[in-house]
This record gives C-alpha cells, sequence and structure tokens, in this order.
C-alpha cells in the first residue's frame, strides 16, 4: 500500500478503480454508507461525489464540445483536463469509478492525472469469478466469450455510439498491473474476497487510506457493513430496482459470493484464465 | 412570417443542413475566416471554451477554434481541419451559442412535425433522439429537425411556443441507420471505425418553423426497475422547469450570455404553452418497434385526450 497524499483538504479524486464486476459498486456503497448515510435513499444507494469516468454528459458539459461528434481518441485527449476540472469545481471529494485500465492518451499525458488525485483504491477479485460475473452483466452465460475479452488486450467498453465514453480494459492482468506499474497514483488495493472475509476491516483500511475521520469509529464502520450486506441491497433491488443495472440482466444484484467460477467454468476454460493470469493471479495469491 | 429564427453569410460550404439559414449575400450573420485570439475575458470558462455576456470561444482539440461575437458574427481559425469539419463544430457548440447571443434558446431536441405541430424529442446523448425521430419518420411522421430545435422567447404567446429547425440533416451512427431505415449519405468523420452519418429521414418536411405542441424527454429507467416498461408520464410546474433545464443546449453557454433568470423565464413561459412528459421506455433494439409505435400512437393521438 502505498501513502494518499497527505493534502486532502484539497478538493481532488479518489478514484475507485477496478476491472468490471470486481466490487466497485459495493465499494461505492459501503463508503456511501460510512460518509453520507442521510443522502442513500431508495433510488439511489451510492450518493457519493463523483461520478463515473466515462460520464459523456459530464465531459461535455466541461468541455463544451459535443463529445459525439468527437472520436474516441480526440476524447480521450479531452480526460485528463476534464477531471481536473471536476476536481477543481467540486466542493468536496470527488469519488470517481474507473473501469478504464490506467493508460495514456494521444498526447502521451495520462487520462487520470496525479495533480488532481488523492489516490486509488483498487478493487480486484479472482479471474475465475470475474469471468461469470461479467459474463451475467453482459446478459449471457457464454462464458468463454467473456474469457476472451479478458485476455485481449484491445477490449473496450462502451465508446462511438454509446451512453458512455470509451473504456481501454486491456487484458485483465494489464489492468491489475498497469495501475500497479504507475506510481503517480498512491494506490491501495483491496481484494474482493477480503472484502467478504472481513468486510469492517477492509472498510476500515480504506477509511485510514483516504484519512477519514470515520475509519476509526468501529460504531460506524460496523453500521456501514450491516447496511451494505448483500441480503439487504438485494432486497432493495426486488423493491426498488437499481439504477445501474443493464437493461439486459435480469439484476445487479446477483450472487455476492466467491467460488462461482469453479462451479460454472469446465477445466477447460479454466485452465485458458489461469495460463493468461497466472503471473498475476499468483502475485495476488489466487488459486487455479 | 420568416421560416429561420435569423440568416448568415459564410465563406465556407457548410453543407445542406442548415440551407435555409444561408444567403449569398447580406446575411445578418457572417462566417468568416480569420484570425482567433488564443482567450478571452470570461465569466465561464470550461476546458475548451471561455463565454461572456457577448463572446464566446471554443477550441476543438486538434481542430479548429471559433469566435461568435455580438450574435452577428463567427470567425472561425481553421488550423488544418477540412471545411467539413469546421463546419460540424461551428453548426453544434458555436452555433448554440450564436442562438444565446441573438436572445434565443436552443434545445437539444430532435422532432417530427404532424398536422402542422411539432413534437420534440429530448434527453442527453445517447437517449435516442434522433432515432426516435428518423424511426418516425419512417412510420409517416415528416421529420422536423435533429439535435437543436430553435425557441424564439419573443414568439411564445396564447399557448403557442414557435419554433425553429435547427437542422435539417440528421447524423446517425450505423446502427440507428439499420434500425430506422433512414438513407445513408456522407460519413460525419473521416476517421477509421467512426461510423456515424449524415441522414436523410424516410419523409420530411421542408418548413423550417412550427408550433411546438409537445416536448417528451426520454429516459430509460423503468426496464431497469422491473416497472411498466413503457410509460408517458406528463409533467408540469417546476418539476416540468427542473426536468426541462437539462434539456438547453449547453445550458453553461446560456447561463453565461442570457443570464439564468431570462433562461428560467423562458423556460417558464414554455411551459405554459407546451405539453411536457416523461417518455420511459426499453432501448433494446427488439422492443424498438413496439415503443416507437407507442409514440406514434400517442402524437396521432394528440389532440383528441392530451391537451
Amino acid at each position: 500500500m502505498t501513502e494518499a497524499s497527505d493534502t486532502l483538504d484539497k478538493p481532488g479524486i479518489t478514484w475507485l478503480a477496478s476491472y468490471p464486476k470486481s466490487g466497485n459498486t459495493w465499494t461505492r456503497i459501503l463508503l456511501s454508507n460510512l460518509i453520507a448515510p442521510d443522502d442513500i435513499t431508495d433510488d439511489n444507494f451510492a450518493p457519493l461525489h463523483g461520478s463515473i469516468s466515462s460520464n459523456r454528459v459530464g465531459l461535455d458539459a466541461v468541455s463544451g464540445l459535443p463529445s459525439s461528434d468527437l472520436t474516441d481518441d480526440e476524447i480521450d485527449l479531452l480526460r485528463p483536463d476534464y477531471y481536473r476540472e471536476l476536481a477543481r469545481t467540486g466542493d468536496e471529494r470527488q469519488f470517481v469509478k474507473v473501469h478504464d485500465a490506467y493508460h495514456g492518451n494521444g498526447a502521451g499525458k495520462p487520462l487520470f492525472p496525479a495533480d488532481c488525485s488523492l489516490g486509488a483504491i483498487y478493487l480486484v477479485r479472482h479471474p475465475f469469478d470475474v469471468a461469470v460475473s461479467y459474463a451475467s452483466h453482459q446478459g449471457h452465460q457464454d462464458f468463454a466469450k467473456t474469457i476472451n475479452h479478458m485476455a485481449n488486450p484491445a477490449h473496450i467498453m462502451a465508446g462511438g455510439s454509446k451512453g458512455q465514453l470509451r473504456q481501454k480494459l486491456l487484458t485483465w492482468s494489464e489492468h491489475y498491473l498497469t495501475w500497479h506499474r504507475q506510481d503517480q497514483i498512491p494506490v491501495l488495493t483491496i481484494r474482493y474476497e477480503d472484502m467478504l472475509a472481513d468486510t469492517a476491516a477492509c472498510l476500515t483500511r480504506m477509511g485510514r487510506f483516504l484519512k477519514l475521520p470515520e475509519a476509526d469509529d468501529k460504531q460506524a464502520i460496523a453500521r456501514a457493513v450491516e447496511e451494505s450486506r448483500f441480503e439487504k441491497l438485494r432486497a432493495k433491488e426486488d423493491e426498488h430496482g437499481f439504477r445501474e443495472r443493464p437493461e439486459k440482466t435480469e439484476r445487479f444484484f446477483r450472487a455476492g459470493r466467491a467460488g462461482d467460477g469453479w462451479d460454472l467454468l469446465d477445466d477447460e476454460l479454466r485452465e485458458r484464465l489461469y495460463t493468461a493470469h497466472r503471473d498475476v493471479m499468483e502475485e495476488l495469491g489466487y488459486k487455479p | 412570417m420568416n421560416d429561420v429564427p435569423f440568416t448568415i453569410t459564410a465563406d465556407l460550404d457548410l453543407g445542406t443542413r442548415v440551407a435555409p439559414y444561408v444567403r449569398d449575400s447580406g446575411g445578418e450573420v457572417t462566417i468568416v475566416e480569420g484570425e482567433v485570439p488564443d482567450a478571452i475575458e470570461s465569466d465561464d470558462m470550461g476546458t475548451n471554451f471561455s463565454v461572456n455576456s457577448s463572446q464566446f470561444l471554443l477550441n476543438v482539440p486538434n481542430g479548429a477554434t471559433y469566435l461568435v461575437e455580438g450574435g452577428e458574427r463567427i470567425t472561425y481559425r481553421r488550423n488544418g481541419a477540412s471545411d467539413r469539419d469546421v463546419a460540424l463544430f461551428l453548426l453544434g457548440s458555436a452555433w448554440g451559442a450564436l442562438c444565446f447571443q441573438r436572445g434565443l434558446v436552443p434545445l437539444h431536441a430532435s422532432a417530427v412535425i404532424h398536422k402542422g405541430k411539432v413534437h420534440a424529442f429530448t434527453g442527453q446523448s445517447g437517449a435516442g433522439k434522433s432515432t426516435l425521430a428518423a424511426a418516425l419518420a419512417k412510420r409517416g411522421l415528416d421529420f422536423f429537425t435533429d439535435d437543436v430545435l430553435i425557441i424564439d422567447p419573443a414568439q411564445i404567446s396564447d399557448g403557442a411556443a414557435r419554433c425553429f429547425a435547427g437542422q435539417k440533416d440528421m447524423k446517425l451512427w450505423a446502427d440507428a441507420l439499420t434500425l430506422t431505415g433512414a438513407s445513408k449519405m456522407g460519413a460525419v468523420r473521416d476517421e477509421p471505425g467512426f461510423n456515424k452519418f449524415f441522414a436523410t429521414p424516410a419523409t420530411s418536411e421542408s418548413a423550417g418553423s412550427g408550433n411546438l405542441a409537445s416536448l417528451s424527454i426520454l429516459k430509460n429507467e423503468n426496464a431497469r426497475r422491473d416497472r411498466q416498461p413503457v410509460e408517458i408520464e406528463k409533467l408540469s410546474g417546476a418539476v416540468a422547469i427542473k426536468r426541462l433545464r437539462d434539456s438547453i443546449y449547453r445550458m453553461r453557454f446560456g447561463v453565461a450570455i442570457m443570464g439564468r433568470q431570462k433562461l428560467y423565464s423562458a423556460l417558464a413561459q414554455l411551459i405554459s404553452a407546451v405539453h411536457v412528459q416523461t417518455f420511459d421506455r426499453p432501448l433494446n433494439k427488439h422492443a424498438f418497434p413496439e415503443t416507437t409505435a407507442a409514440m406514434r400512437g400517442w402524437i396521432c393521438d394528440f389532440g383528441k385526450s392530451n391537451d
């Protein structure tokens, strides 16, 4: 773990970075319950200040340009200044969800500038479980297709005609490595499996990393964990729906557990994942 | 009565999108290539624009820069950009600033016209405004405008709001062309993989102005919340104004140029004259014929039970 910025009283962005389906939304909900519990409503489970890095409407408002008439590469040229502007104009610390790998644009500038960043919490999950959850999120059960995406350095989400900006994910391994090879933004890495095993401990680590006043308030941590339990979130989704649920999936809060990858992927698919991502899996202590 | 809210004379080919606005000489607005300053005094500044009550400056990444002044002049510095690329952004953000400078309110909306009444669809980028207008044109309602609909607050009275077409050609992504049956014209950009095209809808009305009857704010929430997937809900009062605020094309320019109070006053006038509603529907392409039919039916029945 690298220390987060010491100047947390300045406006700035905390990046919540992850490959898709790795606990990012759960983390936003946990932090919301810790920092801003009074703002939580049935329609908004995670009312943290800040949005997602791929927010097209936000970029259009800040740049004054119609991003739908720009190429994805041209948009990447605008993104560093977009985030600087978000940090500059935000009254409070911004938490911005990021599924992009850490990479630069055509001008050689990192998309996520260190000068407006307070730190990054990087969420990571066993790739066997990511494959299952990501396929479900895309509305299918073709796990081989998802595993191909996870090994494809050109894999992207959205962009072009889509409502969100293009996000370059690179491979699952490269996603992890790019965020951990860079030394501009302090990163705290949290494994999804550790969050499941001891949510309070992980939330405390996040709080301390971010120097949140609530970090060592055990009651506040316990309450946030309780309010963010999977069963509660699932019940809320069943009753009120969840705005981040893709239209083609039945529910966002699907399983919320570890181990589905072993139940649903056959030997060959698991072997393909292990072969493609062995080094990073070993670094993270993920067994095949 | 004029069919356009102003006329222009330009030294470059702006294509057919704003043809009704163009005069060979003597237009109310002059568009010329020339020197553009790097900065202006600004009341508001974004990453690529600066604006004050009478001037607006825009920089396109790796492209042209524009200075819009006094509602009467747009100067562009090409920076190597083609006519088409200069025109593309001139008729977008710079056009929006020009409207505000002339006391007009541009809405981010596409529209069709039926029985002399304009029905507009507004929503954020990617909400499906152009696709819905093109699909309705394929189903017999005349296309009126794409992307920008111009309101003249001075011409809202007695329950009627006169409006003007901002763009007479559509811009559609390749998948929307397939979905709507619109005819593909040239590419919007030359860059490889940029699959967006100028397009001609199946049926089009040449009129550049009309009376705005309804404004539908496009939503896609119910299908993701297991609610009634296709829903039309009338809005009024403060709720309608709040929702319409997001429909103003480049709101920040408008606030800096016209002032917040004048803008809100225009919106209040507008909702007193126009039926405002949300139109929530699934976005998946299998549901598209059904949702388009729902809106077509609503428009065709308009006046029988909705106003």
